[in-house]
């Protein structure tokens, strides 16, 4: 067996293992929305399916329909142009894009640079790559926001990349405008590849303003960007995601694509079809409630006396355990075990993260109050 | 005049990786064939593709769509939903009585592609060398390039019937050998694998401590009184075997992307590891799908297989008295024929064979070195398309010998 075998035990896997033998326990662990993909992707997927349009393989890069649908909306929300027929590749997940990114990018001891505390696939995509990781600290003082200044000092002559995540995960952070312009131009100036997860690209609060790095001069030749439809249409179960990149890039990804997976999901993409190309309400509903859960859940927790870097985006708060004295994954054992609540301890997302917690909102208000009402109990016991 | 600066490519080709660079500035070779000049006005019969000519089943279109109702629509368990890894054992304890744990011995896939592209890139560590049947499926080829590992062509033959045997991989070993790639039924041979060779084949796994993959994708697919074997239920295998296996062939559900991995927990552990850095877990309407299939009514297989069986003996028998030998094959759905006789090659052979014939065929050489002077045909068209097929190549084949031996003479 390879040395470059993703652990599957960490203290997240232990947590998840020990609450499947639990019963009442509320989670706010993994990022999975708690609604239902909406009826009318529902209903697309199932017509497809009845009309024998799912039964062979479908177009190795994507149903042509999805492709173009993709490049209206990149057109639309993002200010990106892309080819479909060069540019635009139909993943099986985003977690599945930026596993082929990552293998289209990076030579074994390239460096990519990582915001921290990030998503932890990404360091089982970028080792399996033989790529070397390089987090670039953010912090809770400034809401976990990217700063310029702490990427340049990290560039090397080995570095081959820059890896955002705007709006982020654990955080909720998003990148400000200034900062990701700079950014933008520190990738011109070392000649990098920019990588742009925007997978939680629709859920930004109080005013904040999703941007395409891609969308910037100079940029279009040396971005990928990497989106899905799991957490825009609720749609985690059906493995669906995309990669737009320059044309070369995209010609290594699509023949990565076929020797990892062929193809993605016929039903998946004809569902993604109709989520693309149908109406949007249900998309600003999601955005509505998670907003209201989120000011909800800020409120319990500062009553409880955590702090946190304030959420800007996406659909978590990643809270500061200090006041609590405990280190986060014995207060999430705690929490676990007294008061069947599972929360994944920061450590998932960096080692540097041992001080804090991540509360996905993906539980209606109630639910997510009634957790930090155990919360409060456990702590006062 | 100074130097003109080269022109920085805005393609992104700069930033393409070592392992990619080969499809840097071109796509790959795409299976549909450019369309050459038809100098025929007869309708193309077309013999190339890798998927018969059926439907999903409607009871498995039924059960997916019943599952969206429920909503189904989440992360499944990451290894794959419980009930569709406990029928994969027991379909598997069926085929020769093989026992894995499904809690920790199966691991569904987004496809068999993916089931043996992480299973590849676990069991072969940069240098190892693998044993692979020439002419095999390409897609193993760059599986194990991927994985930094290196091919050794096994050859396989006619006078074998196309199927793998231990000494023609004894020939190859090298004392970096770590795996051997089995696939019984084959792509694109139909080839399997005899059980005397197959005990011996496990024999040499046991004495030269080497991994066995074994890819099923094919199972159904066995004729000629020939019974589907895996090599897991073999003394000392089950330890030191992979198997990978698919709903896609069987089912009729290329579409879907269902596929299995089954091994004993210490090798599968790993495999299940990448498997989740590169997925999370497979589609879930689709497994969904497969579950119906798996457990549902076999009908619709047995009317598959007695279709393939028809259009084989359309198909062997002619290609034969032709003079293209194709070794008997017991399974799968293919013929993989010598067209040597004509003396042209592979890519020779399938143009004129579409010019002249307007008879599509893949060329041999796209299965590796050992499938230049091949042609492969696939059974994917009904019995009177194949017959309209042989009787259209019949006349072109043995001017095409004829002329040869004219030449010669």
């Amino acid at each position: 067996m390879t040395s470059t075998a993703p652990a599957v035990v960490d203290e997240r896997d232990a947590l998840m293992q020990l609450a499947a033998t639990m019963t009442g326990v509320i989670s706010l662990g993994l990022g999975d929305p708690d609604f239902a993909t909406p009826p009318h992707i529902i209903a697309a997927a199932k017509a497809a399916m009845a009309a024998g349009l799912c039964d062979h393989y479908a177009d190795r890069a994507g149903l042509p329909a999805l492709r173009e649908a993709i490049a209206a909306k990149l057109g639309r929300e993002n200010s990106i142009t892309a080819d479909p027929d060069t540019e635009i590749t139909v993943t099986t997940g985003g977690q599945e894009g930026l596993y082929l990114i990552i293998q289209a990018l990076l030579n074994p001891g390239d460096e990519i640079l990582v915001p921290d505390p990030r998503y932890s696939s990404y360091d089982a995509a970028i080792r399996r790559a033989g790529g070397v990781m390089v987090p670039v600290p953010t912090d809770e003082a400034h809401n976990f926001d990217l700063f310029p200044d702490a990427v340049a000092a990290r560039i090397t002559p080995r570095t081959k990349a820059i890896l955002l995540v705007t709006p982020g995960n654990p955080t909720g952070a998003v990148i400000s405008p200034a900062h990701l312009r700079a950014v933008a131009r520190l990738a011109q100036e070392h000649d990098l590849a920019v990588i742009s997860d925007e997978i939680y690209e629709q859920f930004v609060y109080d005013g904040a303003q999703h941007l395409s790095i891609g969308s910037l001069p100079g940029m279009r030749e040396r971005t990928i960007t990497l989106n899905g439809f799991s957490k825009t249409y609720s749609m985690t179960g059906w493995r669906l995601g995309y990669i737009v990149a320059p044309a070369a890039l995209t010609r290594a990804i699509r023949a990565l694509k076929q020797a990892v997976s062929i193809a993605a999901p016929a039903v998946s993409q004809y569902a993604g079809v109709a989520a693309m190309n149908g109406p949007q309400d249900c998309v600003a509903e999601f955005r509505t409630t998670y907003d209201a859960r989120r000011r909800a859940l800020m409120g319990a927790l500062t009553d409880s006396g955590f702090t946190y870097g304030h959420p800007y985006g996406a659909f978590y708060i990643f809270a500061n355990t200090t006041s609590t004295g405990m280190s986060a994954y014995a207060l999430s054992h705690k929490l676990l075990t007294e008061g069947q609540v599972l929360i994944f301890p920061g450590t998932g997302f960096g080692a540097a993260w041992g001080a804090y917690m991540r509360f996905s909102l993906l539980q209606p208000t109630e639910v997510l109050l009634e957790a930090t009402r155990r919360l409060r109990r456990v702590l006062t016991v | 005049m100074g130097a003109v600066p080269a022109p920085v490519a805005m393609d992104g080709s700069r930033f393409v990786a070592d392992r990619a660079h080969e499809w840097r500035d071109a796509a790959p070779p795409p299976i549909t064939i450019a369309h050459t000049h038809i100098a025929t006005d007869l309708p193309v019969i077309d013999l190339r593709r890798g998927e018969l000519d059926r439907a999903t089943a409607p009871h498995i279109i039924v059960a997916a769509a019943a599952a969206l109702d429920r909503g189904e629509t989440h992360y499944t368990p990451r290894t794959g939903i419980p009930a569709l890894r406990r029928a994969v054992v027991i379909r598997l304890a069926a085929d020769g009585g093989v026992a894995y744990d499904p809690a920790k011995e199966v691991l569904i896939a987004n496809g068999g592609q993916e089931g043996l592209y992480v299973a590849v890139q676990m069991l072969v560590h940069p240098g190892d060398d693998v044993l692979l049947a020439d002419p095999g499926y390409s897609s193993y080829r760059t599986a194990i390039r991927l994985a930094g590992g290196n091919v050794l062509s096994v050859p396989v033959t006619t006078a074998d019937g196309y199927g793998m045997t231990a000494d023609a991989i004894a020939a190859c070993l090298t004392p970096a050998t770590r795996l051997l790639i089995l696939a019984s039924p084959d792509n694109p041979t139909g080839g399997v694998t005899r059980a005397v060779e197959m005990a011996r084949i496990a024999d040499l796994a046991v004495a030269y401590d080497l991994k066995v993959l074994f890819d099923e994708t094919y199972r159904a697919f066995v004729f000629d009184g020939a019974v589907h074997m895996n090599i897991a239920a073999l003394p000392g295998m089950r330890a030191r075997t992979v198997i990978v296996g698919s709903f896609s062939k069987t089912y009729a559900m290329t579409g879907w992307r269902v596929g299995y991995v089954a091994a004993d927990a210490a090798l599968l552990g790993p495999i299940t590891g990448l498997k989740l850095a590169l997925s999370i877990c497979s589609a879930a309407p689709s497994q969904w799908a497969a579950l119906a299939a798996i457990e549902g009514p076999q009908d619709d297989v047995v009317t598959a297989l007695a279709e393939v069986s028809r259009r084989r003996a359309a198909l062997l028998p002619a290609l034969a008295a032709m003079g293209l030998p194709h070794g008997d094959p017991k399974g799968a759905y293919y013929a993989f024929a010598d067209i040597r006789s004509t003396g042209l090659s592979s890519a020779e052979c399938a143009a004129r064979f579409l010019t002249e014939a307007g008879v599509r065929t893949l060329s041999g050489s796209r299965f590796g070195a050992g499938g230049e002077g091949f042609l492969r045909f696939s059974l994917v068209e009904p019995v009177l398309r194949i017959t309209e097929a042989m009787a259209r190549l019949a006349p072109l084949v043995a001017q095409l010998q004829g002329a040869r031996k004219g030449h010669a003479a």
